[in-house]
């Protein structure tokens, strides 16, 4: 019987063309755009190399700082800060300092390359876990000292020295500063901004930076706990050390420690200043798109449900008459309502995927390799799943209780 | 209105069919009344119906539109309920049946044909004629084949199984019907003006294969028609007018 229901939902499907693509539009968009958005935010706040354990990091982007005189304010700490008050979280505990990521030109046989270089201390490479394809990282000692060293991504290898050049032990030149090459990575994602880079090279902080004093600035602190059950003793070592600095009476400096995932949305809405609390503002929004996402597809099959019932109503009389139960009528309708919802689903992973694909070589996602999440798929095909089963139920349940005889004796076979 | 009733006291009794003596009685109305009950109106489709089917009977039911012959049909399809009486299938009240009940009574001993086919046009000529028995527990989808191709053997079809009721004629239409009342085997055939839609050659051949089925399967038919020659070939003609049996 459950062959014949494919049979026939197959055949309902054809038959109402524009109806049936009316809905796969619906379903697989929906679907499409929940994969796409979930994809784009895994890659952005997921375990990937270098934050390989999301759940052992605290990135402190900003504090507020309250000045005598002055309001608070939400600013990056500097570098002299960082140095001299929070290097030292405790045993166990890493801490990186990196600054803002800058544009600098390199010049390959007369051809511009545009790059970007991040400076950054030793420990910032014990903080995150960058995948070395060749060499090593600088040391602490190294980026102390301002030794003209530089690690750098795949990508610039291949641009600046040749594809399948060593790149290790050579010298690259930018800004008319010449770095020495000690380790390539492989390429990071525009989109993990605490890491992103073409390259990194020791941090050499301005004359604003190391400025004693002077508590605000351009950089970011990194830390990594010894493990994710350690992450609130980190937290509790840095507000000790935050606590420990000496300030005016009137002055006060609380550090906004993030997790990953908490940065990316922070990032994504902070800057629109439509929230002083922008993480539960992008979850707020994140679940109310996916709840409407999954909702419109749902009120458009309930909706095309509803409108089959007239036009099927000679059918619900023949199985009716020949022994069809309501409960088996409503179980067929069911079933082809699975059905359509299970091919827009599957055209869905197909566009995620096609759709992915394409973003991975573009600007926006650099060096992305996106991957539609299979368990994201799964999650919101049951979800869509479900919202068909419900959307089918009412009007399965409404067909399958019209009468016999009168859906016979109007209908016109 | 008054001719027709006239028509039917002078009308010649049925002789055509071969009467072998009454079985036993396979439909028992009684006191049957059908009230159709609007806010304004109340139509009295049925009006105290007494009437019993017997096995193997070939009954036609003649009257003019709207004198409740299909709602006659409906009743004892099990596919309606009467106002108040008592309808007995195989000698039990079926009142008393849950619809469940009832939609099982209906595969395994009604078949319907209808005057305007009523094939699902998504499905082939086999799958319709499968119908039946895709609500039939226990029959698998190898047997209900089978029994499909013999159905639609015995209306002489077999060589159209897969084509779809939009490809066929009006008389080709109401064979598959039959085949399909058939596949299940039903003691019971109700076919509402069988041959209403045909021109009188394919109603003729409509006729003879309810008349061969009858007398080779003893497959009771209960039939509603306008024809006068068609129901004089059955064994027994009721005639209703405004919701009475008058003959």
């Amino acid at each position: 019987m459950f062959f014949s229901y494919l049979k026939i939902a197959w055949k309902v499907l054809l038959r109402r063309k524009f109806f049936t693509l009316i809905s796969l539009v619906g379903i697989s968009f929906t679907l499409m755009i929940l994969l796409v958005g979930v994809a784009l935010y895994d890659r952005a706040a997921g375990a990937y190399a270098p934050e390989q354990h999301p759940d052992r990091l605290l990135f402190g982007s900003y504090m507020q700082l309250k000045m005598s005189g002055n309001g608070e304010m939400k600013v990056r700490p500097s570098y002299w800060l960082i140095n001299q008050y929070l290097r030292k979280l405790g045993p166990g505990t890493q801490v990186g300092i990196s600054g803002e990521v800058q544009a600098v030109a390199a010049y390959v046989g007369g051809r511009k390359l545009a790059l970007a270089l991040k400076p950054t201390d030793g420990g910032f490479w014990q903080v995150l876990q960058f995948r070395f394809l060749a060499g090593r990282p600088y040391s602490e000692q190294q980026a102390r000292s301002g030794e003209a060293v530089t690690v750098i991504s795949a990508r610039t290898a291949r641009q600046y020295f040749g594809a399948g050049q060593p790149a290790v032990g050579q010298v690259l030149e930018a800004n008319e500063k010449r770095y020495r090459v000690v380790g390539v990575v492989a390429d990071v994602p525009t989109m993990r901004f605490h890491a992103y880079a073409d390259l990194w090279a020791p941090y050499e902080p301005s004359a604003l930076e190391r400025q004693p004093e002077v508590p605000f600035g351009e950089s970011e602190l990194l830390m990594l706990a010894s493990s994710a059950a350690a992450v609130p003793d980190m937290r509790a070592a840095l507000r000790r050390a935050v606590a420990a600095i000496p300030m005016d009476d009137d002055s006060r400096i609380a550090f906004l420690p993030s997790t990953l995932g908490e940065s990316v949305a922070d990032r994504l809405l902070a800057r629109y200043n439509w929230t002083s609390k922008p993480v539960q503002l992008f979850q707020a929004l994140s679940g109310g798109a996916v709840a409407l996402l999954l909702l419109l597809p749902a009120l458009n099959l309930i909706s095309m449900n509803v409108s089959r019932m007239r036009e099927r109503a000679s059918e619900i009389g023949i199985r009716k008459a020949f022994g069809a139960t309501a409960g088996t009528l409503a179980g067929q309708f069911v079933v082809e309502t699975l059905v359509l919802t299970l091919l827009g689903g599957l055209l869905g992973l197909l566009l995620a995927a096609t759709l992915l694909r394409g973003l991975s070589g573009s600007y926006l996602a650099a060096y992305g390799d996106f991957q539609p999440s299979l368990i994201v798929f799964g999650w919101a095909l049951a979800a869509t799943l479900v919202f068909g089963l419900l959307s089918g139920a009412y009007p399965a349940w409404r067909m399958a209780r019209l009468s016999a005889v009168e859906a016979l004796k109007h209908a016109r076979t | 209105m008054t001719n027709l009733f006239a028509s039917a006291t002078d009308s010649p009794q049925p002789v055509a069919a071969p009467v072998a003596g009454p079985g036993r009685a396979v439909l028992q109305l009684t006191g049957i009344e059908k009230v159709y009950q609007t806010r304004t109106i109340e139509t009295v489709a049925l009006n105290h119906v007494n009437l019993t089917i017997h096995q193997g009977e070939f009954v036609s039911v003649m009257g003019p539109s709207g004198c409740g012959k299909s709602t006659l049909l409906s009743i004892m399809g099990l596919l309606d309920e009467p106002t108040s009486g008592t309808l007995e299938l195989d000698g039990r009240p079926v009142q008393s049946y849950s619809d469940k009940e009832l939609a099982r009574l209906r595969n395994h001993k009604i078949g319907f044909v209808f005057q305007s086919y009523h094939l699902i046009n998504d499905l082939s000529v086999l799958d319709n004629v499968e119908l039946p028995l895709l609500y039939r527990a226990g029959v698998g989808g190898k047997e209900r084949r089978q029994r499909a191709y013999a159905a639609l053997e015995k209306v002489g079809l077999g060589a159209r199984t897969g084509h779809f009721p939009s490809q066929l004629s009006g008389g080709q239409r109401q064979r598959v019907a039959i085949a399909r009342a058939l596949a299940g085997e039903p003691e019971i055939i109700l076919a509402d003006e069988p041959t209403g839609n045909l021109d009188s050659v394919m109603g003729e051949e409509i006729m003879d294969l309810l008349l061969t089925l009858n007398r080779e399967q003893g497959t009771t038919i209960v039939m509603v028609t306008h024809d006068e020659q068609q129901a004089l070939k059955t064994q027994r003609l009721i005639r209703f007018f405004d919701g009475s049996q008058v003959s």
